[in-house]
């Protein structure tokens, strides 16, 4: 009787801990989101409203550049085919068109491909190493470039030399687009030259140590094709002119 | 007397059960409602936002550059459907404006010129690291610059930009420190988003590492 009464205890006590333990981790895992999500900043849900419908107005205008540029190819091949002084012309421009990142490429290359922790942060952890920076972008493309590649794109927009890729808090911005995660950046050129240095790269190294401590993804694939899309920039330039 | 209610060990088995479901219930809940609030942005800094808002604005704008650009192009060729003249004219306009963009000919225009220095006496010497050099250059195009070039090396869509030991590779070729940044654009918002409180000077300024910018009426920038 007396041990059934001394065990029955024993269970409050464990009992007793376990609901205070559990109401403490409850509290934990509230008090971030209790702070944010109900103390979310009027103003946002309306940020946020017109921040989408721009988003969904530069889609349209993004198609639209499509739609006419792919127009104006098609008048130009026609023209094309009426005089040969025009053709020769056409055909240059396509290739400085290229060269200038004004046309989508397609060929072999390689995908990098990062993303942030889908492990939350403990209170001992610094939740910067779970997140992808633009930093960590700026310098994949960097290394892309050093060994050799042609044509870059993080996600949908193309990255040219002057593209510039900053942060704005958590939210990463390339060409002042949003860019969600995964980031993929996708690289035309000899996959096998790419695949060799920049998995041998001192920086790629370290994201790699992050993946296997803080479980970011960061991936790396060799690829027989790639497409990479056009910029959507216009190539004039406002200040500079061609010097005398 | 015939007991007909639970035992206390039934009563405690039961509370026990009926919290593990409330938790087990809240938790996934309590993910989803994180996981919304991360897609969705709108526990986020407003600043963050109202920053994300004047990029896509002026996205807009850069777009609508472009979008009116390509359609005179095709009402011109619309309109000069057998004029060979006319179409050989805006053919060659386009590629002067493209041999510009590609660094094929030597560009001249406002803009700033920045030079910075390594502290390299001292007991522990400053170094300009790759990431700080990414950083400013990406700060220069985010305000406006249209071309740059390292101590006369200009960048190309192609040039990769890192330390090598003392010396700095642009592209292919070899400079080395100190280094001059030149850079024709936008003067007025290129000073400023240099100087921003807490922007890549500051970062470069902590670090011992000493970055002069100057406003430049006319320079010049060879292929």
């Amino acid at each position: 009787m007396i041990t059934r009464a001394r065990n029955g205890g024993v269970f409050l006590v464990a009992l007793f801990v376990m609901v205070a333990g559990f109401g403490y981790l409850l509290a934990v895992q509230f008090k971030p989101t209790v702070n944010k999500a109900y103390v979310v900043p009027v103003q946002n849900v309306e940020l946020v409203e017109i921040m989408k419908g721009l988003e969904k107005e530069n889609d349209s205008a993004a198609q639209q550049i499509v739609d006419l540029r792919g127009q104006l190819a098609d008048l130009e091949s026609k023209s094309a085919a009426t005089s040969d002084e025009v053709r020769v012309l056409t055909q240059q421009l396509g290739e400085l068109r290229g060269k200038a990142g004004l046309a989508e490429a397609t060929g072999p290359g390689v995908v990098v491909t990062l993303s942030d922790s889908s492990r939350t942060p403990t209170l001992s952890d610094d939740p910067n190493y779970f997140v992808i920076h633009d930093g960590y972008l700026r310098s994949i493309v960097n290394l892309m470039r050093r060994y050799g590649a042609t044509a870059i794109a993080v996600n949908d927009q193309r990255v040219l030399g002057n593209s510039p890729i900053v942060c704005a808090g958590p939210i990463i911005l390339v060409n002042s687009s949003r860019m969600s995660p995964p980031y993929v950046i996708t690289a035309l050129g000899d996959p096998e030259m790419l695949a060799d240095s920049i998995s041998q790269d001192v920086f790629f190294r370290v994201l790699e140590m992050y993946r296997d401590q803080f479980e970011i993804t960061c991936s790396f694939e060799k690829k027989t094709s790639v497409t990479v899309p056009a910029s959507l920039d216009n190539a004039a330039f406002k200040y500079a002119v061609s010097a005398k | 007397m015939k007991r007909t209610g639970r035992s206390p060990w039934q009563s405690t088995a039961l509370i026990f059960a009926l919290i593990s479901f409330f938790v087990g219930f809240l938790l996934p809940g309590q993910a989803r409602v994180v996981r919304e609030m991360k897609q969705t942005y709108q526990n986020e800094d407003p600043k963050d936002l109202i920053r994300v808002i004047k990029d896509l604005q002026q996205r807009k704008q850069d777009l609508l550059v472009e979008e009116t650009d390509v359609s005179q192009k095709v009402t011109q060729y619309l309109r000069s459907s057998d004029d060979t003249a006319a179409q050989v004219g805006q053919l060659q306009h386009e590629a002067t404006v493209l041999r510009q963009r590609t660094g094929a000919v030597p560009l001249a225009g406002p803009g700033i010129r920045i030079t910075i220095r390594e502290q390299s006496s001292g007991v522990s010497p400053s170094m300009l690291a790759d990431d700080d050099l990414l950083l400013l250059l990406n700060d220069l195009w985010a305000s406006g610059a249209e071309v740059i070039s390292l101590n006369g090396i200009r960048l190309t869509d192609s040039s990769s930009v890192y330390r090598a030991g003392l010396n700095v590779r642009v592209g292919g070729k070899v400079t080395q420190m100190p280094l001059v940044i030149s850079a024709i654009g936008d003067t007025e918002n290129m000073a400023k988003g240099l100087q921003i409180p807490g922007g890549v000077l500051d970062l470069l300024n902590l670090r011992r590492i000493g970055a002069i910018v100057q406003k430049v009426n006319l320079l010049r920038i060879s292929d």
